[in-house]
């Protein structure tokens, strides 16, 4: 079976009218034998046959029939022409013929995306998405790929200029004491911070005075991969024992911790301090002085001469030491707190604010001065009762 | 309106313009009924107004003159000539009578006559049936030339020149034109406005691929009549590729003002595309970019591309003649090119 459609008779008209069948259905025409008079917006025309054959029409007359509808079939049997016609078999050539068009170029992206990933030197191909990628399929990869990178790859002075650059420092905990942290770092020439990790997947990208919260603490292992930070610092303070886990954790995981020290801080001769240590301004360490990793100083934190600290301790603003005084690991201090000289404070100790040791206190001892109490009411119009 | 075509619509305005108005007559070649015109513009009016309609002898020059004289004695006529390309027989007619006579007769007479014609390639006519003779006619003071396109509403515009235009107004349709279904509402694709411009007695019409306000359009377009035919499938396609472009289609294309929002649009994308089918050069697009000059030279970065015919007369081949005038896959290569320079 052959399908014809229907022929382009003049430049101007895609459309005409079907006047007449010259063949009846059934009948042998042959190739150049006239089937068909149709009638253009000129004039009627002539239609030939285009093949030999046993002729079937498809189009009636009266019809309006347009360029490139099917017109006729010309078949090999007679008895094939009763047969009723698939009209799939029909759709499927001209379906054959346009798929097999449009097959030559599967489109796989957007002239922008493919403008977009040009100009950031990226391959489309290997920007994901699903369907046409289009440009901000682009502009999300291009994020993704730069993301966590926040400073040190590309940066012009730091990666020529390499001797003596400031150490980045990555701040671990996105709360206050990050800001007390950040703060620090911002008055010491020698450290930068390079950004903030917190399991808070809500500050995720945004910033903290300018330095952005990169993702959660875990991600810290594939940031020291690609190399985006040279030492880490605890900012948390208010619980003891995860400051120390984590501490613990990180160090076995080959991460280097730093010491962030306020400039105000005064440091006397012959003072060791270990590592991963955050002390805010004004405190002072006396000569001879040993102090661990880990802790966390606030203002004003007094240790003197010959001192020895551990390891994991948090000082509340304002706790004065004297001479020879021995502290152990996981201590917490409150504020306003005094402590004669030799006194020796066992590890996993809570000394409350406003207390005056004047004894040494044992391990895992809570220590506790005078609680506060109201003593009388202020009347309203300012009378004593 | 829906599914209402060029023809149609132009067609409806004539006899509007009949029934409201005694004045208006139909002057042109072979316009009566059952023929109704070569491209079918005038179809059953002279039935229906048999005293309105005049059949004529083959010249252009007395066509035109007769208009004129019925004009300046208070008559509205409308005057077709067959094709655009015939215009040249009334020359004299349009330029140093109908354009001038106001003028030098200080107010006391007006000429407020429409003279019709298709002008346009595309189907294989050959060399003097296939030309865009407009731009000839721009530049004459006194003259208005309103240039239609299927985002425009053609009706409207014809009745305004009709019956509310005082000047001698020479109307071309582009003739590929005429069958093509009225878009002046846009579609899913495209965004349609019309501009309001004090200073354009006929309107602008803006067309926009893209719905949203936060995009920022890539490429500005200023074309007018055929070439809008193109901007159905060039629209769409660049959608798909996700270039916005915003198309601004001036119908009066005798007036030389630039609106705002084609300062603003340019300002936006600092790409400017010009499309014109006349081949030569010398054109409304040459005058388009003085303005622009003119207006905006030194203040922006404005790349400006055109796209024209070559030099040389449109060839009777079709496929040769595709070749030549301006096509969407001309305009979308152009456009590509330009947007990834």
């Amino acid at each position: 079976m052959r399908i014809f459609r229907v022929p382009q008779v003049t430049n101007q008209d895609d459309e005409m009218l079907l006047i007449r069948w010259l063949k009846s259905e059934g009948d042998f025409v042959n190739v150049g034998d006239i089937i068909a008079e149709v009638e253009t917006s000129k004039a009627v025309f002539e239609i030939e046959s285009e093949g030999s054959g046993f002729f079937k029409p498809l189009a009636n007359p009266g019809e309006h029939i347009k360029v490139g509808q099917t017109f006729y079939i010309l078949l090999n049997n007679r008895e094939e022409v009763q047969k009723p016609i698939e009209l799939r078999d029909i759709e499927f050539e001209k379906n054959a013929k346009q798929n097999s068009e449009i097959e030559n170029q599967p489109k796989r992206w957007t002239k922008k995306a493919e403008l977009l990933a040009k100009k950031y030197g990226i391959d489309i191909e290997e920007v994901p998405g699903t369907g046409i990628i289009q440009e901000a399929d682009v502009e999300r990869y291009i994020r993704i790929k730069s993301e966590g990178k926040t400073s040190q790859f590309n940066d012009l002075v730091d990666d020529i200029y390499s001797d003596n650059r400031a150490e980045r420092v990555i701040i671990l905990g996105g709360g206050r004491g990050a800001v007390q942290v950040l703060d620090v770092l911002f008055r010491t020439p020698k450290q930068r911070a390079v950004g903030i990790l917190d399991d808070n997947s809500e500050l995720y990208g945004k910033n903290i005075m300018g330095v952005k919260v990169l993702g959660n603490i875990s991600a810290i292992e594939k940031l020291k991969e690609d190399n985006l930070f040279d030492t880490a610092i605890i900012s948390f303070s208010n619980d003891i024992e995860s400051r120390a886990k984590l501490f613990e954790t990180l160090i076995k995981k080959g991460i280097k911790f730093t010491n962030v020290i306020d400039p105000t801080v005064v440091i006397h001769s012959n003072v060791s301090i270990g590592k991963g240590n955050v002390i805010m301004a004004h405190c002072r360490f006396g000569s001879c002085a040993i102090v661990g990793d880990n802790n966390f100083f606030s203002a004003y934190v007094n240790i003197e001469h010959h001192n020895v600290v551990g390891s994991h301790c948090t000082f509340g603003p304002g706790v004065m030491t004297s001479s020879r005084v021995t502290i152990g690991n996981k201590v917490k201090f409150g504020t306003g707190i005094f402590i004669e000289p030799g006194i020796k404070i066992g590890d996993n100790s809570v000394i409350a604010s406003g207390t005056i040791l004047i004894r040494d206190i044992p391990e895992n001892s809570l220590v506790k001065t005078k609680v506060e109490t109201i003593i009388r009411r202020k009347d309203i119009d300012n009378k004593s009762q | 309106m829906k599914g209402e075509t060029v023809v149609k619509s132009l067609n409806l305005a004539l006899r509007r313009c009949l029934e409201k108005d005694k004045r208006v007559i139909i002057i042109g070649e072979d316009i009566l009924d059952p023929y109704g015109g070569a491209f079918k513009v005038t179809q059953g009016l002279s039935t229906n107004f048999p005293d309105r309609l005049f059949t004529t002898p083959i010249s252009e020059a007395s066509i035109v003159g007769i208009g004129i004289g019925a004009a300046m004695r208070g008559l509205l006529p409308v005057v077709e000539i067959m094709f655009g390309d015939f215009i040249t027989l009334a020359a004299d007619q349009i330029i140093n009578h109908a354009a001038k006579f106001p003028g030098m007769y200080n107010g006391k007479v007006f000429v407020p006559i429409v003279i019709r014609t298709p002008m346009g390639g595309g189907r294989a006519y050959g060399p003097t049936h296939s030309q865009s003779l407009e731009k000839i006619f721009l530049g004459i003071p006194g003259l208005r030339v309103v240039a239609i396109s299927h985002f425009h509403n053609p009706g409207e515009l014809l009745e305004k020149a009709i019956l509310q235009d005082k000047m001698p107004v020479l109307f071309i349709e582009h003739k590929l034109l005429y069958p093509l279904e009225l878009k002046c509402y846009g579609d899913d694709t495209i965004k349609v406005e019309q501009l309001e411009s004090h200073k354009h007695f006929y309107p602008i019409v803006l067309l926009k691929n893209y719905h949203s306000d936060v995009i920022k359009p890539d490429l500005t377009i200023l074309t007018y009549g055929g070439i809008s035919k193109h901007l159905d499938e060039v629209l769409k396609q660049l959608k798909d590729e996700e270039i916005w472009v915003d198309v601004f289609l001036p119908s009066e294309i005798s007036n030389r003002e630039l609106p705002p929002e084609l300062i603003e649009s340019v300002k936006r994308t600092g790409r400017l595309l010009l499309i014109e089918e006349s081949a030569g050069g010398f054109g409304w697009a040459s005058e388009m970019v003085k303005k622009l000059a003119e207006n905006l030279w030194s203040k922006i970065m404005l790349e400006i591309s055109i796209i024209e015919p070559p030099d040389s007369i449109i060839p009777s081949e079709k496929t040769m003649e595709y070749e030549m005038l301006p096509n969407s896959d001309k305009i979308i290569n152009q456009i590509m090119e330009v947007i990834s320079r």
